[in-house]
Order: C-alpha cells, then sequence, then structure tokens
C-alpha cells in the first residue's frame, strides 16, 4: 500500500541504497589489508530516477521461453564502481582507507537514520489523517 | 538474505582472518630466539600470510580468507655466540629472521582492522534495529 505514495518509495529507494553501501563498504574495509584490492563504492542514488522510479537493474534475465527460470536472486538497482583514483596506497597495491571507509559508514549510519525518521513521520501522519491514534 | 546482514558476514570474515593473523605474529614472536640445536641446522623461519577476496556462495556475499601461509624467505640474521651448541666454525650462530618492531607494527596494523571491522558490525546493527524500530 505505502509503494504506491511517493514519499515512501523515496525512503525506501535511500534505504536500500544505504544498505547496499554499507555492504560495499564492510567488504572494502574486510579487504584493508589483501594484496591489489581496490575500494569500491556505489553509484550515488539520481534524484531524478529515483522520482520518476525508474531505477532499474542494469542486468536483467530474459525469458524467451516458457520454461525459463526467473532467476530468484534479482541484480541490485545500485552499481558498485570501482575507484579507480585513490588517494594513496601501499605497496602490495591495495588502496583501503580505513578512516576514510569508516566516514562513509558513519555518513551512511545518519542518512539511514534520515531516512527512517521521514519514513515514520509520513506514517503518523496517515494514521493521523485516518483518525486512529 | 538481507544487505545489513550480508555486510555483517563480511565485517566477520574480516575479524576471523585478522585473528589469525594476531596468531601468526604471535608465533613468530615467540620464536624470535628459537635457534637451531646442531651447526648445520636451521633457526626458525618467519611466517608471513596473505589474504584474498572470495565469494561466498552459500550466501552469496563477498568474504575475505587467508590465502597463503608462507615462509619469509629473507636471509637469517648472523650471532656471533662461539659456546652455543648451534655455532659453525667461526662462532657464528644463525638466527631467525623474525624483527620484532616489524612484528609489532604489523600487530598494530591487524588491530586497527579489526576494530575498523567491529565499528562496521556495530553500523549494521544500529541500521537493523533502527528498522526494527519503524515496525513500532
Amino acid at each position: 500500500m505505502y509503494d504506491d505514495l511517493g514519499i515512501f518509495k523515496m525512503a525506501k529507494a535511500q534505504m536500500d541504497w544505504i544498505a547496499q553501501r554499507q555492504e560495499v563498504l564492510a567488504s572494502n574495509i574486510a579487504n584493508a589489508n589483501t594484496p591489489r584490492y581496490l575500494p569500491k563504492d556505489i553509484k550515488p542514488l539520481d534524484f531524478k530516477e529515483v522520482l520518476a522510479g525508474t531505477a532499474q537493474p542494469d542486468v536483467g534475465a530474459t525469458t524467451t521461453n516458457a520454461k525459463h527460470i526467473v532467476p530468484e536472486v534479482t541484480p541490485s538497482p545500485f552499481k558498485a564502481v570501482t575507484q579507480r583514483r585513490t588517494f594513496e596506497s601501499t605497496p602490495d597495491g591495495n588502496a583501503v582507507i580505513l578512516e576514510e571507509q569508516i566516514a562513509k559508514v558513519g555518513d551512511a549510519n545518519s542518512k539511514y537514520n534520515a531516512a527512517a525518521a521521514l519514513f515514520q513521520k509520513y506514517q503518523k501522519m496517515i494514521k493521523t489523517a485516518s483518525g486512529s491514534r | 538474505m538481507d544487505e545489513l546482514s550480508k555486510s555483517t558476514q563480511t565485517a566477520i570474515s574480516g575479524m576471523k582472518v585478522q585473528s589469525q593473523r594476531l596468531r601468526v605474529i604471535s608465533e613468530n614472536l615467540a620464536n624470535a630466539d628459537s635457534l637451531a640445536q646442531t651447526p648445520e641446522g636451521l633457526p626458525y623461519r618467519r611466517k608471513v600470510m596473505t589474504f584474498k577476496n572470495e565469494l561466498d556462495r552459500a550466501t552469496g556475499t563477498n568474504v575475505v580468507k587467508v590465502d597463503k601461509v608462507r615462509a619469509d624467505s629473507a636471509e637469517f640474521q648472523r650471532r656471533y655466540d662461539p659456546k652455543h651448541p648451534a655455532a659453525d666454525r667461526d662462532g657464528y650462530v644463525l638466527a631467525p629472521n623474525v624483527n620484532p618492531l616489524i612484528e609489532m607494527m604489523d600487530m598494530r596494523e591487524a588491530q586497527r582492522s579489526y576494530e575498523a571491522n567491529m565499528n562496521v558490525i556495530n553500523a549494521s546493527r544500529s541500521l537493523l534495529s533502527r528498522t526494527i524500530e519503524m515496525l513500532r
């Protein structure tokens, strides 16, 4: 039901994006000592795309026959990009900077809280409008 | 599996490899003075480990694994100690190629990485609990 409302859709997209980003950041931090590992990040959310609801996965399987099975795991609509230009890298080719990654995690955290708060606020407004307390 | 649990899994794998690394470091440090018993014998050789990034198929997450634990091929140190049973004709004993300073630095790095992974777990958990809170 909430999916039809723009605000909820946007908040959901934002929270989805942050959750995905959290995963990418976690793998960056876990690989802080893996040789030749370059940090990744997720492409920032495009406001226009989210508003239009057109943020679609890049790859999808096409079914040409009724017997084709649609994969259960749908590809994420958010693109993880490897950072080519990094601040510095260690002699073994690892370019993860822990401070940078942790800062991103903190940033994701506060954004997530904001989106969740927005979600709840609107939920309350709907409740008020529908007369229940 | 949702993304937040996946990131927790990844961070846990990071913590695992860092603690294994700490174990290898402690082995090196503990054996910094393990000399040979006979004149031809070789002393303890320092161990180094490398990590690799791997896709865990069961959960679909990228995790870190220990790639290899191999012996450091650096040359042994030589100490002058003619009375030692492992001393050669000139009175030198081969000592392990362990440099406590390097080991300490490695240890610090492992510690920091471990902490960073722990922070990620905490952050993911707070996001998860925030999501659950929304149900209230």
